[in-house]
């Protein structure tokens, strides 16, 4: 599976299927996974507002970088056509202020799909969120939310602890982590966002472009995908 | 000229001296400690009483010190107060200096029967200090550049500031040149604004461009005065520089930077001395040195030492805490012992590898001996043979009394959009007025209207498109005048980000079980996986884990470290000492026992193909397997070779379709080209040509790449990266945490004509790849005969080069196998050559005489 999507070619975003508990995954090269059987578009780590609260606090950052994402997740959800789109944790990056420019552009974001539903899993940053059923009409879901045989998490939760989570049959999909990984190679891009499958644990890049990364160190049963410009490259594992 | 006071302030002051009267009195002092008052002290005083500022240039240990605060002494005896009230600021680039100095002024304000009070305000200060330097709560204050920053960033300042007669700044030397000079320009004319009448005083070592100094220091004063000291007034003669020379029928090597095959001759000079220093060129080095040679030490290991910038405060302290009790038989030392650190000298000082730079060798040799009238006396450890050259030709430069310059720099955009949030924090500003202000610097003397706009634009609306950055909010207009928010965050966050000027991504060192190690830098731990070994702070240490900005690490043993390379390690040669190397080389009638140390390896050069010439460029044109060797000469120092031969690679490639790799060190460059083509002077002419320079440099190199390393900096020092103290980083920055490449792209994509990334690229272009000296060197170039030879084998010259070549391709274990290798087989090549029988060969594994640096001691 793996050498196929390595030598297959690079024609306009070319995914990389993944099967796992009896689903086809699909791993996105902008940094989302589409789940064909579930009609699902999932995400991780959108951190809306985050060049907002930079600029509220004084660093000069210009905008745009919300408006881009937004345009990216629009183009998925022309291409796959999904029934819900879920955030896996950290939506917004700060607090909520009802001024915000970005709260305008996330609204006609809703707006112009408005067929479909949303939902997001609480994450750290979404403090402001806490308590709240819904956001502008998005469903608010706890930790662990079963969305047929994956659970949906922000924080990836400890192997030992969740026993429920990390049975053969359940597959945990989460955010937080940021994972990227550094290539010390001259003429490479220092570091490429990734899938990253540890165990029963599948850990998404996160989808905000302005967004750091956590120097991922995998170890030797895990599986990685690389987003590299409109390709998800697979690397390592046995599979 | 004296200022007259009120007469209700002076009934109750203590008795007021004519200036007759003050003058004796410090003479007193000085006869007292049996010191002679020397004729550029009295011309100082003189001077300062005078309200004239000015720069004094004179030698470490030549009573700088005195020659400066006897001027504010003989002005408070002429002018006393009935209570402290800050009169004097002293400016010092080092917190580490500052203890010391406040002894020096307090002892000498009591040796003339006066009780100045004088207190300390640096980065280490607490809250106590704090609050009596803004309440000027005493006679002088000791600070640093960034504290006095930080000062002006309170209104209530300005009042307590106004009253100041002088400022005076120690080792200017030091701050010319850096972004941190620029911040105390910029400072020191907001002074003068609050304060027309205000005296400068800078103190510094001997420069080679000592008005430009001056006239940096003081742009407010056409007739300011420049007092020079030189060693030849203060009767010390150039220090002697002795060479430890190869053991007769040793060979020396040819590359290498360690030198440490030399320790066995250099440890028996350590016990001979009750106390040395040793310093070497990089931190990596230093590492090394201290523990080869606590590996052989005959003594109680306390009484060696490690001293470098990345270590730790305290333990650095400890070290200079030893040096002054002269518990240390010796320490391991880099440039962050060049400077201040008064501590009584040492016997000995001990340099390992190049000398760079004239002033840097001068600096370190008055470390020993510096009582005036005596010779100081520097130990110097080649590590190749081309050493040898440097040292001897460091000594004739020197007794000519030659140094070199520092250049000051100049617009400095990030550092003024620093100062002008800290005025708006102070109590605002008036454009117009803080436009002519910052006009009335040197570093900004001749900025354009626009160009302030611009930074103005940058910290009020964020950039030059308005609707780019909404709800920006750091600065605002009130009534006209630019003010910082009223909101206790902002300034808060705008304090913590002053004075970071300095600091580099580094991750902080320490145990496991507590105790901090120092600081080693990001681009080196990243590198590392948990397990692994490195060498830091003379230890062996095993990385545990990385967290919150922090290696944590345990004590670990057996295993052989790597040693962690320090950015800015690498020094370049400076044009003055490599035009002296060059001139040496060609002079035959050299009779230096380091020339005549290294003749059989210029003989060797000279046979395969020539000696370089000072009117001439030597080029070298050796055949190698499937392509060619191309070496250059100029001697212009590593950085502007770097990249010149960056530049020749893509002209060439441009002109012929090739492979093209490269190094550089601080002789010359090579070009390993492949295929093979006739290289003839028309097409040298054409590669070395000036026309088109910066157009070739850019399409030369990934300009981007290496601007957005240069942008860390700018964009901490601007402000737009939140001040990050490892391991403190303050709760309410938590959601404000993004790297600067972040930060990098963001801007690149969304305002790409921000002033900041021009500014990157502009720092790149004239720092990293000095296109001003590179420019200069091909108009030299230009008027320069080409001396083409076509050895066929590598010569002395070039082999250091080739090694270079090497080293990036292979892992650095199988590198040092190939080097010794070839070395080897540049042996033989030897001496078959010297049994005169010369064999072609196609493939460059030859040359001479090299047992390679690390094959002779190993250090664990």
């Amino acid at each position: 599976m793996c050498a196929d999507t390595a030598n297959a070619p690079r024609d306009a975003s070319h995914p990389a299927p993944l099967e796992l508990v009896g689903l086809t995954l699909q791993l996105l090269p902008e940094r989302a996974v589409f789940v064909p059987a579930l009609k699902s578009l999932l995400l991780a780590d959108l951190h809306l507002g985050k060049g907002d609260a930079f600029r509220r606090a004084g660093i000069a950052l210009p905008a745009g970088g919300t408006a881009q994402d937004l345009a990216r997740l629009s183009a998925l959800i022309e291409r796959h056509q999904p029934e819900r789109v879920i955030v896996l944790g950290d939506l917004i990056h700060g607090p909520l202020p009802s001024d915000a420019h970005w709260r305008q552009q996330w609204r006609d974001f809703l707006d112009r799909h408005a067929g479909l539903r949303f939902a997001a899993v609480l994450g750290n940053h979404d403090r402001a969120l806490r308590g709240a059923v819904d956001f502008e009409g998005m469903q608010l879901l706890a930790e662990g939310t079963p969305v047929g045989p994956l659970r949906l998490h922000h924080e990836p939760p400890d192997e030992g602890a969740g026993a429920a989570a990390s049975t053969p049959q359940a597959l945990v999909l989460c955010g937080h982590l940021h994972p990227v990984l550094r290539l010390r190679q001259p003429g490479l891009p220092p570091r490429l966002p990734a899938f990253w499958l540890h165990g029963q644990r599948l850990m998404l890049p996160a989808f905000g472009a302005f967004t750091g990364g956590y120097a991922l160190q995998p170890m030797s049963q895990d599986r990685l995908w690389l987003c590299a410009g409109d390709a998800v490259l697979p690397l390592g594992g046995s599979g | 000229m004296p200022r007259t006071r009120a007469p209700s302030t002076r009934e109750r002051a203590p008795e007021a001296f004519s200036p007759h009267v003050a003058e004796a009195r410090l003479e007193a002092f000085f006869a007292s400690r049996g010191w002679h008052v020397q004729s550029f002290q009295r011309e100082l005083w003189r001077a300062w009483e005078a309200g004239e500022s000015g720069l004094l240039l004179a030698p470490t240990g030549s009573g700088k010190t005195l020659a400066v605060f006897g001027g504010a002494l003989i002005e408070a005896l002429r002018n006393p107060l009935p209570k402290p009230r800050l009169r004097w600021l002293w400016i010092t680039p080092l917190r580490a200096l500052a203890a010391d100095t406040r002894e020096a002024l307090g002892n000498a304000s009591k040796g003339v029967g006066l009780d100045l009070r004088i207190e300390l305000r640096t980065g280490d200060s607490g809250s106590g200090a704090r609050a009596r330097a803004r309440r000027g709560d005493c006679d002088v204050l000791i600070t640093t550049p960034e504290s006095l920053a930080l000062l002006l960033s309170y209104a209530d300042t300005a009042e307590v500031l106004a009253g100041l007669s002088a400022v005076v700044v120690d080792e200017w030397h030091e701050l010319l040149g850096s972004k941190r000079g620029v911040l105390l320009e910029l400072c020191l004319a907001r002074l003068q604004a609050l304060n027309p009448k205000l005296r400068r005083w800078g103190l510094s070592a001997t420069l080679g461009n000592a008005f430009e100094a001056l006239r940096t220091f003081c742009p407010q004063s056409p007739d300011a005065q420049l007092l020079r000291v030189s060693a030849q007034a203060l009767k010390q003669p150039p220090p002697q520089i002795d060479t430890v020379l190869p053991r007769e029928g040793r060979r020396f090597p040819f590359a290498g930077h360690l030198g440490l095959s030399q320790l066995d001759e250099v440890l028996p000079r350590i016990f001979a001395a009750r106390s040395s220093l040793l310093f070497t060129n990089t931190r990596a080095q230093a590492e090394l040195w201290h523990r080869a040679l606590s590996a052989v030490w005959l003594e109680e290991d306390s009484t060696l030492a490690l001293h470098h910038g990345s270590l730790d405060r305290s333990i650095r302290e400890q070290v200079e805490d030893g040096l002054r009790a002269q518990r240390l038989r010796c320490v391991v030392a880099t440039s962050s012992l060049d400077l201040g650190v008064d501590f009584p000298a040492v016997d000995q000082v001990i340099q390992v590898g190049s000398p760079k730079g004239l002033a840097r060798l001068l600096q370190r040799a008055g470390r020993a001996g510096h009582a005036p009238g005596l010779q100081s006396r520097l130990l110097c450890v080649p590590t190749h043979g081309l050493e040898l050259v440097e040292f001897a030709a460091a000594r004739r430069a020197l007794q000519r009394g030659e140094l070199e310059a520092r250049r000051p720099l100049r617009h400095c955009l990030d550092v003024l959009a620093q100062h002008l949030v800290t005025l708006a924090a102070g109590g605002g500003f008036a454009p117009d007025a803080a436009f002519a202000e910052v006009r009335s610097t040197a570093a900004f003397a001749d900025l354009e209207r626009s160009g302030f706009d611009a930074v103005l634009d940058f910290i009020e609306r964020g950039g030059s498109a308005l609707q780019q950055y909404p709800e920006f909010r750091r600065v605002e207009r009130e009534e006209g005048d630019l003010r910082v928010l009223r909101e206790p965050r902002q300034t808060l966050r705008h304090r913590l980000s002053i004075g970071t000027i300095t600091s580099d991504g580094a991750l902080r060192v320490k145990y496991v079980s507590g105790g901090d190690l120092g600081a080693v830098e990001e681009s080196f731990i990243g590198r590392l996986n948990p397990g692994e070994v490195f060498l830091f702070a003379g230890k062996l240490l095993e990385l545990v884990r990385l967290k919150d900005m922090t290696a944590f690490v345990r004590a670990a043993s057996g295993a052989r470290g790597s040693v962690p390379r320090w950015m800015g390690g690498r020094m370049p040669l400076s044009t003055l000492l490599g035009a002296e190397v060059r001139a040496l080389l060609a002079d035959e009638a050299d009779a230096s026992a380091e020339t005549q140390a290294a003749r059989p390896m210029l003989a060797l050069q000279s046979r395969l193909s020539a000696l370089p010439r000072p009117d001439a460029l030597l080029i070298e044109v050796i055949p190698e397997r499937g392509g060619l060797l191309l070496a250059l000469y100029p001697f212009a120092g590593r950085r502007v070779h770097e990249g010149l031969a960056a530049l020749l690679a893509a002209r060439y490639a441009q002109q012929r379709a090739a492979s093209v790799r490269f190094a550089a060190n601080d002789y010359g460059l090579l070009l390993g080209i492949a295929p093979r083509a006739d290289i003839d002077e028309a097409l040298l002419r054409a590669l070395l040509s000036r026309e088109h320079l910066e157009r070739d440099v850019r399409a030369s190199l990934n300009l981007a790449e290496l601007a957005k390393r240069q942008f860390r900096d700018i964009a901490r020092i601007a402000g737009l990266l939140p001040p990050n103290q490892p391991g403190r980083a303050a709760r309410s920055m938590r959601q404000l945490q993004a790297s600067s490449s972040l930060i990098y792209e963001v801007l690149r994509q969304f305002d790409p004509e921000h002033l900041l990334l021009q500014l990157a690229e502009r720092e790149v272009l004239e720092g990293e790849l000095a296109l001003p000296q590179l420019g200069a060197l091909l108009e030299r170039i230009a008027g320069e005969r080409l001396q083409l030879y076509r050895p066929d084998t590598l010569t002395p010259l070039s082999f250091p080069l080739w090694a270079e070549t090497q080293k990036g391709a292979l892992s650095s274990e199988d590198w040092r196998t190939r080097i010794e290798r070839a070395a080897d087989a540049l042996e033989a090549r030897a001496n078959r050559t010297a049994r005169g029988r010369r064999t072609r060969r196609t493939e460059p594994a030859a040359a001479a005489a090299a047992t390679t640096e690390e094959s002779g001691t190993d250090v664990r």
